[in-house]
């Protein structure tokens, strides 16, 4: 019987986490960007805000049953450090005492430093998802077959 | 010799580019050469880019090994060919919110940036979508969504809503809506400063990617060929392109697609000792060629 190394199934269960807390930030902060351009008296749809919600739960479900070996304990650190500052990200833009938004900032702040961090210790798990950049799409993909078996 | 002088210059290269992406419609009809680029713009004591490059410190690497991007070099290098320090930028437009057009927001640390609201808008609209919507939004980046923030945050990042002239003297932006993206702009210089110039350049941004997209393949049946990249529309970019060459009187050169190989020998131009180009389009009055 095969034996799974520890690390290789970390890497692959902490991976999709990431993608949810990068989509979860990616929804606030363009909520907060789309604030601070419209100005102080517009009225902002929460659209943004709402989206971030449903990765953001499914995030902290998956790492509080994440376990990470030893060698990458710091790596699961800044996962975590990441969910707080954006599950508080969250809670600042639902809250109507951070009118200007800086909490909100701050905390966005903190998880973009936090998700880049874990980039740059892993590949796979880059802050920006470049598949689609536009001037270098031609990536090649899966097999036809593969992406319609598991 | 005209207000501004106009150099477009590149900074990194895909060397194996497919054509059917930069043209709609042919499949299989080879690659080419795709160089990254941006533009500045001097004179009337402004220094002007239009688009930043993007960030190679974070994810150059990746790009390289993905796609094939080759040759990056930093716009300290790049502008020093011109004799321009980033810190010496005043002004940024950004033609449209995709990494290799404004992945550099935090490399100029004293310009004031332009980009349209409706780019803005429809992209966080877009980041809301679910990750089977990914190809709207290309390759966004949270890193540039903050700093366009923080940016926005310290009055460093104004926001159009469509079509403004004279955002500085003779440079006008227009809104090119649901195209190339949802809120892609391209700049006009008016070099002769008049209303009606006769020495108008249009720096297209990704509205055209090469010259082909304006004259189609034969030059004795020419046509409109739009880009083969859209979250807008195919319509919608032919009526943009329409509209770019009736501003410079049909004069198909004087439509900048930054991302043509060809550009370099349209007009003056000279290889720096890292392979890349600089390519003049215009010198203001006073002004000594980079090129001769």
């Amino acid at each position: 019987m095969s034996q799974v190394d520890p690390l290789a199934r970390y890497i692959a269960e902490a991976e999709p986490l990431h993608g949810l807390l990068r989509r979860g930030l990616i929804q606030l902060s363009g909520f907060l960007l789309k604030r601070t351009t419209a100005g102080p008296r517009a009225i902002v749809d929460c659209e943004p805000v709402e989206a971030a919600r449903g990765p953001i739960r499914e995030a902290a479900e998956g790492l509080r049953n994440l376990r990470a070996p030893t060698s990458a304990a710091h790596h699961r650190g800044h996962l975590a450090a990441a969910l707080v500052a954006i599950e508080s990200a969250l809670a600042a833009a639902l809250s109507t005492t951070d009118p200007d938004g800086e909490a909100l900032f701050h905390f966005v702040q903190e998880a973009e430093r936090h998700l880049r961090a874990v980039g740059r210790a892993t590949p796979g798990f880059e802050a920006v998802d470049l598949r689609q950049a536009c001037c270098a799409m031609q990536g090649v993909g899966a097999p036809f077959e593969a992406r319609f078996t598991g | 010799m005209g207000k501004y002088s106009i150099w477009v210059l590149d900074y990194a290269a895909v060397n194996q580019f497919p054509q059917s992406v930069m043209l709609y419609g042919p499949q299989y009809v080879g690659i080419r050469n795709l160089p990254y680029a941006y533009v500045l713009i001097k004179g009337q004591g402004q220094v002007i880019l239009v688009d930043t490059g993007y960030d190679h410190k974070e994810y150059g690497k990746y790009l390289a090994d993905l796609y094939g991007v080759t040759n990056y070099h930093p716009a300290s290098e790049v502008l020093g060919e011109c004799g321009v320090k980033p810190e010496d930028v005043t002004t940024v437009l950004i033609t449209h919110a995709h990494f290799d057009h404004m992945g550099g927001l935090d490399l100029f640390p004293n310009a004031k940036f332009y980009i349209q609201k409706r780019e803005i808008d429809k992209w966080v609209w877009a980041l809301t979508l679910g990750p089977e919507f990914r190809f709207l939004v290309g390759a966004a980046d949270p890193a540039d969504i903050v700093k366009a923030t923080r940016l926005a945050r310290e009055g460093r990042m104004i926001v159009v809503d469509g079509d403004r002239e004279d955002v500085l003297p003779g440079i006008d932006l227009h809104l090119a809506a649901d195209t190339h993206t949802y809120g892609s702009m391209y700049v006009t210089v008016r070099n002769d400063g008049a209303r009606e110039s006769a020495d108008a350049f249009i720096l297209a941004g990704d509205l055209v990617y090469t010259y082909d997209n304006l004259t189609g393949l034969d030059k004795n049946d020419p046509q409109l060929v739009p880009i083969g990249l859209a979250v807008g529309s195919q319509s919608n970019l032919m009526f943009t392109s329409a509209d770019m060459l009736k501003a410079v009187g049909g004069e198909h050169r004087r439509v900048i697609p930054v991302h043509e190989d060809r550009l370099k020998s349209v007009f003056p131009s000279r290889a720096t000792a890292a392979g890349l180009h600089v390519v003049e389009l215009a010198l203001a009055d006073g002004e000594t060629s980079l090129v001769a």
